[in-house]
């Protein structure tokens, strides 16, 4: 049967005991070697000796604390410190020994310098994985900055256009729309009329007076009794129709799917309503002409029907409607 | 209140007027306070506690950014105050818990009646030519790599190699979250918290009387450093323990026993916080 080796001074392995204090009761040969030390040098010495700056406070504060609150330590990293100063990488098992009364560390020691340069070269790469990961997260967020900023841009320019686009189609004064509305909607609308026969008719509307209105009561004023006329206008038509305002004190209304005398009615209905306003700087009252579109006719042609009916009103006596009369038969 | 007692595993024995707090230095928790806290039992009420991180401290409590320096701890201790006593305390700190208190009476000095001091440092590192603080940057950076080589986690430390080539942000936070969790983490962070620290500038505003018991052969705080904070701090007294090293509570519990019963200063102590 083999024996066990008899001298622990020749084992590869490192052996190492200190007192609680740190003073180096025994070390082996191995690790006395190792360390270029002969272990006579060492017995009596203060551990601290063998040890950097880091691996002292390493030692204090990891090491130690370790055999004192658990009795044992495994496989803890310590850099040792050779004759030359040159820090060599060891791993470390200890446990805490009673020697006769005496409580005592027992360190065994491995050197591992092959495993050391690996886990140098693991660590150097993961430092710089983590700057990496750093810098990643820090281009992510000033991505994400920009992206807010350009999402902020695109915020303000929707609503520079939502604002473009109502004063484009909107009369700044009255809120109705304004004439360019009012040609697009009345040649959509006598394009649907040709093509599906369904009628449409224009109310045109002059407001009374209004020059000895501006004149008398001054432009203030004037432009109330306009805002009074478009307020009565929009709450008396239907939703289908469209209330335009297409010169200074001229109003003209789109209604489709109505033929002249039902528009007519609702023409002579405004009237009304107008003439009754109350809160208005003088009385207002509007002349109406009223005209229904043939099928095939070109909108100025309409318009200009409407307008001659207009323009009896006006001279048949002002506040009062006039529907036109067919093409040909004026 | 609760949730403090459990972040920091706050355990109170004893009974009386005058409350000490014991406060763990790096690398240890409360278990280190054991023989000093058997003498002082019967005559203090004391408040142990880990730091959160440390021990059994709930270790979600630790927060990456507010960690990041000893002011979190420091904001932690007034709160661990906060919910054990209404009365000013007296901290006895050890080690980066000196400085960590000296932190927290500067933002709450109605919480503390003194500070006793066992072997702090306001900065490790040298900074010549004027100041002695015993280490080199290089020593604490060697410290920090033994910290990682003995902490190795092959799965969570190689996990960043990964991470570095990834385009999936959320991969990158779900890591990390899962690595703060991690008390290698949390060790090396406070490591970092700890020896980088440098309170010099703010000693001057420290507002409450402070007692450092120090020992010869501390190789963690050199002479130097506590003449220096004797010289900087407005109410400090200075006192050489019968003990050796940087654990003299371990060591030589009795002498630090003696140590924080001399530091205490007698006179009138100031009434109640108002609550």
């Amino acid at each position: 049967m083999p024996s066990a080796p008899a001298d622990i001074n020749q084992l590869p392995c490192g052996l190492l005991s200190l007192q609680t204090d740190g003073v180096i009761l025994w070390i082996n040969s191995t690790l006395a070697r190792w360390l270029e030390f002969e272990p006579g040098e060492l017995i009596g010495a203060h551990i601290d000796e063998l040890l950097s700056p880091a691996a002292r406070m390493f030692y204090l504060t990891s090491l130690l604390p370790l055999l004192q609150h658990q009795g044992h330590a495994s496989e803890v990293y310590l850099r040792l410190r050779n004759r030359n100063g040159i820090d060599m990488p060891m791993l470390i098992n200890g446990d805490v020994n009673d020697d006769k009364g005496a409580v005592r560390y027992d360190l065994s020691v491995m050197a591992i310098h092959k495993r050391h340069v690996f886990e140098e070269q693991l660590l150097s790469a993961r430092q710089t994985a983590e700057q990496a990961v750093a810098e990643q997260e820090k281009a992510y967020a000033e991505l994400e900055q920009v992206r807010q900023a350009l999402e902020a841009k695109q915020d303000e320019l929707l609503a520079l256009n939502r604002k473009l686009e109502h004063m484009a189609t909107t009369d700044a004064l009255t809120g109705l729309a304004n004439r360019r509305v009012f040609e697009r909607t009345l040649s959509h609308q006598l394009a649907v009329l040709k093509r599906n026969r369904r009628p449409v008719s224009l109310v045109l509307i002059d407001v009374d007076h209004f020059k000895k209105i501006n004149d008398t009561h001054g432009h203030q004023d004037g432009d109330r009794a306009l805002k009074a006329v478009a307020s009565a206008l929009t709450e008396n038509i239907r939703e289908i129709d469209v209330a335009a305002r297409v010169g200074g004190e001229e109003f003209v209304i789109i209604m489709p799917d109505t033929h002249q005398a039902e528009a007519a009615e609702a023409g002579e209905r405004l009237r009304e309503r107008v003439a009754a306003l109350t809160g208005t700087p003088a009385p207002v009252t509007i002349s109406v002409g009223v005209a229904e579109a043939i099928p095939g006719e070109e909108a100025s042609d309409l318009f200009g029907r409407a307008d001659r009916a207009l323009f009896e009103a006006k001279t048949g006596g002002r506040n009062q409607l006039f529907q036109a009369a067919a093409p040909g038969n004026p | 209140m609760q949730d403090i007692i459990h972040r920091n595993h706050v355990q109170i024995l004893g009974e009386g007027d005058h409350t000490l707090v014991l406060a763990h230095g790096f690398g240890c928790d409360q278990l280190i306070w054991q023989p000093v806290a058997e003498a002082l039992a019967p005559d203090f009420r004391l408040v142990l506690f880990d730091l959160t991180g440390c021990g059994r401290s709930d270790l979600r409590a630790w927060n990456r950014d507010r960690h990041a320096s000893l002011h979190g701890y420091a904001e932690d201790l007034i709160e661990v105050l906060a919910a054990t006593t209404r009365a000013p305390a007296t901290l006895v700190g050890h080690s980066v818990s000196g400085v960590i208190g000296m932190l927290a009476a500067r933002k709450a000095p109605e919480r503390f009646r003194q500070i006793v001091a066992i072997g702090p440092s306001p900065r490790y590192v040298n900074d010549p030519p004027d100041y002695h603080g015993g280490f080199e940057e290089s020593d604490i950076h060697a410290l920090l790599n033994m910290m990682e080589h003995n902490y190795f986690e092959w799965a969570g430390y190689l996990s960043p190699l990964a991470m570095a080539n990834s385009h999936r942000p959320e991969l990158a936070d779900r890591l990390r979250r899962s690595f703060a969790a991690a008390d290698p983490v949390i060790s090396r962070k406070f490591a970092e918290a700890t020896f980088f620290t440098d309170i010099r500038d703010l000693l001057s505003s420290v507002p409450v009387p402070v007692d450092i018991l120090y020992t010869e052969q501390d190789v963690i705080v050199p002479p130097e450093v506590v003449h220096y904070l004797a010289r900087h701090l407005p109410d400090c007294r200075i006192t050489r323990l019968n003990a050796t090293g940087h654990y003299p509570h371990m060591s030589n519990p009795g002498a630090v026993v003696e140590g924080i019963l001399a530091s205490l200063r007698t006179g009138p102590a100031t009434g109640p916080l108002e609550t």
